[in-house]
């Protein structure tokens, strides 16, 4: 095993893996950019290593100096979290190079998986069904032909990308153009990679993803599979496992699907396989995510399993010492992803600073979070502060272990998708799984704010105003600023 | 409007408050709030604000100042940024609230400025794309008018309410 491993990356995810690390003896570096520096992963690492700025690409995308700096401490290996540099095949061969160990898959699998469109070559290859799409890159005009083909509605999608980014909906020809440039633009700022492909959109459909791990010699285990159809700007807002709304026989056929491919390709690393299921039932390959993903606590709480070491141990080459049979699941566990957006107004981004958090406890409750008293949300990362996830013996239990959770958590001083998730919780086609990955944007208008409390928070806010602005003029007066006198003609 | 008399010692100001896109017209005094004409009744209890409304009383769970006038109300958890602003004090100071004033939205990054000093935009057209937290945001024309200037460039780090461009409104 390891002795020391740099983390290289922040939040929620960072602190994850420093508890995964030092739980079993390994130390934990962390790398931290300056507004970082007094976070919660930071305070808990082992080591900390100072990057110069705050932008992505003076700090946690800075190749050059990550790689100088873990050389420098000594590392052993390199946990690349997930975002940043966790799918960055360029990134993973200078770290062979450096010869540090890698905390991920392999340089070609990332090639092949981590190019979308290789990978649809990939499951073309090992017979994996796939969505009508484009498998090679093409220009503007190519693609747009292609479009016309499939016909309309199409995704666009990056090829370098995952993790929902860099994915345009376009719902007819008109808006292809300029869909397709934006799309470019995210995907050359996100991933540093402009090239992009289409795939026909499901109108109707779930997303169904199955958690898997290879160990590099063929041998695949999977994790069950997780829903995560509730998705509001083709980001996942609350994850659950198992799938509720497939049948068992279904499930499995998934599993294997998910394995045939992975195996093909002698996958190393944690892993994520991704399809869509459309209202018919039948299941197409979208993406393997070769990362540890945002939602593997679901897979975490019915299985028992801690998924960020069992990573850590193939990489390290360790005998896992479990078989498929091993794996079990029990219950329920659904996932809220909290992040500092209005929820409200097209989920802008809502940054300042936390001035209190007080996260839930409580039966089947685990938060994720790094987030604590006076931290500030930075604009220069990712927006999520918290995962909720519950943990129930069935599902209607976890919602409501979910529910009474977000109901007690305390965020003061920013906006977030709290409020919102109780409204989906609430919801009954939520409850009866009557959902799409299309449902949260089809259905905008059924989340709204109670008017009278938007009059009330106005009534709040104009008093605390006029509280503290008398206050003021009243310390004004008795410090003698004779032009407010007359206003306040019996304080003096 | 109806005359409504002052209790002694107290003032009774009129404020401009705005959440989300809505304005409001208020009065306020040390006892009562009025809001676009409908009384809100309070009292306090235990330090908090309580408020009693057609569907019970609403407590206040908590008022964050985030800067002058900026306050994010949470209730019953939901959170609510509203601005408050007196119009007679912005007219002593000589702050000037123009609806072609665009600013933004949010903390980020200027990824790209769609128009020039001169072009003729019409309401909801881009106006340039701020990143944030890794997402593209296309600040779109409030109004319809002729861009007047910009207070910004391509790779600026902008702040919240920061202002980006001004329009001549038509």
């Amino acid at each position: 095993m390891f002795s020391k491993v740099l983390v290289a990356n922040r939040g929620e995810i960072a602190l994850r893996v420093i508890n995964s690390l030092q739980e079993h003896g390994v130390s934990a570096a962390l790398l931290v950019s300056p507004i970082d520096k007094n976070t919660l992963p930071a305070k808990q690492a082992d080591t900390i290593i100072e990057l110069p700025g705050d932008l992505p690409s003076q700090s946690y995308l800075n190749q050059d100096l990550i790689i100088k700096l873990a050389k420098e401490e000594c590392i052993d290996a390199i946990h690349p979290g997930y975002g940043f540099l966790s799918e960055n095949m360029e990134f993973r061969k200078r770290v062979d190079k450096a010869k540090i160990a890698y905390i991920g898959p392999t340089a070609s699998h990332m090639e092949i998986l981590g190019d979308k469109i290789q990978a649809r070559q990939a499951a073309i290859d090992s017979g994996t069904p796939l969505l009508p799409g484009t498998v090679s890159s093409m220009n503007i005009g190519d693609l747009k032909e292609e479009a016309k083909n499939i016909g309309y509605p199409i995704l666009i999608k990056a090829a370098a990308g995952g993790g929902g980014r860099g994915i345009r909906l376009v719902n007819s020809e008109k808006e292809f153009d300029s869909q397709a440039e934006n799309a470019i633009a995210e995907a050359k700022m996100a991933f540093g990679d402009g090239r992009i492909y289409i795939e026909k959109y499901l109108t109707s459909g779930k997303h169904i993803e199955v958690q898997i791990l290879g160990d590099g010699s063929g041998e695949v285990l999977h994790f069950f599979e997780r829903d995560c159809s509730i998705q509001r700007k083709n980001q996942k807002l609350i994850e659950e496992g198992p799938a509720p709304s497939i049948s068992r026989e279904k499930a499995s056929e998934i599993h294997s699907t998910a394995i045939r491919l992975t195996s093909y390709l002698k996958y190393l690393n944690a892993g994520t396989v991704e399809f869509m299921l459309d209202s018919k039932g039948n299941h197409y390959f979208l993406e393997v995510n070769t990362r540890i993903q945002v939602e593997h606590p679901v897979t975490e709480m019915i299985t028992g399993e801690d998924l960020v070491w069992r990573q850590i141990q193939v990489a390290a080459g360790e005998d896992l010492n479990i078989s498929q049979s091993d794996i079990r699941y029990r219950g329920h566990a659904m996932e809220a992803r909290i992040y500092a957006e209005n929820p409200f107004r097209d989920f802008v981004p809502s940054t300042g600073t936390i001035q209190k958090i007080c996260h839930p406890v409580g039966p089947g409750i685990r938060v994720d979070s790094h987030m604590t008293d006076n931290t500030s949300i930075p604009p220069f990362y990712d927006s999520m502060i918290a995962k909720l996830i519950a943990y129930g013996t069935d599902r209607d239990q976890s919602i409501s272990r979910l529910n009474r959770a977000l109901k007690s958590y305390q965020i003061r001083g920013i906006q977030t998708t709290i409020p919102y998730i109780r409204q989906i919780l609430a919801l009954g086609d939520f409850k009866q799984c009557n959902y799409d990955t299309g449902y949260l944007q089809s259905h905008q208008s059924t989340f709204t704010i109670p008017n009278h409390l938007q009059m009330i928070a106005v009534a709040a806010a104009s008093r605390e105003f006029h509280v503290s602005n008398s206050t003021e003029m009243n310390e004004k007066v008795k410090i003698g600023s004779p032009w407010k006198r007359s206003l306040f003609p019996k304080v003096m | 409007m109806e005359e409504i008399p002052l209790p002694e010692g107290d003032v009774m100001k009129k404020y401009k408050g705005k959440l989300e896109d809505q304005e409001y017209d208020i009065l306020v005094n040390n006892s009562s709030i009025e809001i676009d004409g409908s009384v809100l009744e309070f009292k306090m209890s235990h330090g908090k604000l309580v408020f009693s409304s057609d569907d019970g009383t609403v407590e206040v769970d908590s008022i964050v100042r985030k800067s002058e006038g900026k306050y994010i109300i949470h209730i019953q958890g939901y959170s609510f940024d509203v601005e408050i602003h007196d119009p007679m004090h912005d007219l002593m100071v000589g702050v000037s609230v123009a609806s072609g004033d665009v600013k933004s939205p949010m903390a980020g990054i200027i990824t790209s400025i769609a128009v020039e000093v001169g072009q003729e935009v019409k309401e909801g057209d881009v106006l340039l794309v701020i990143s944030a937290m890794k997402m593209e945001n296309e600040i779109l024309t409030p109004v319809s008018g002729v861009i007047k200037s910009l207070e910004c460039s391509v790779n600026e780090q902008v702040n919240p309410d920061q202002l980006l461009i001004t329009i001549k409104e038509n």
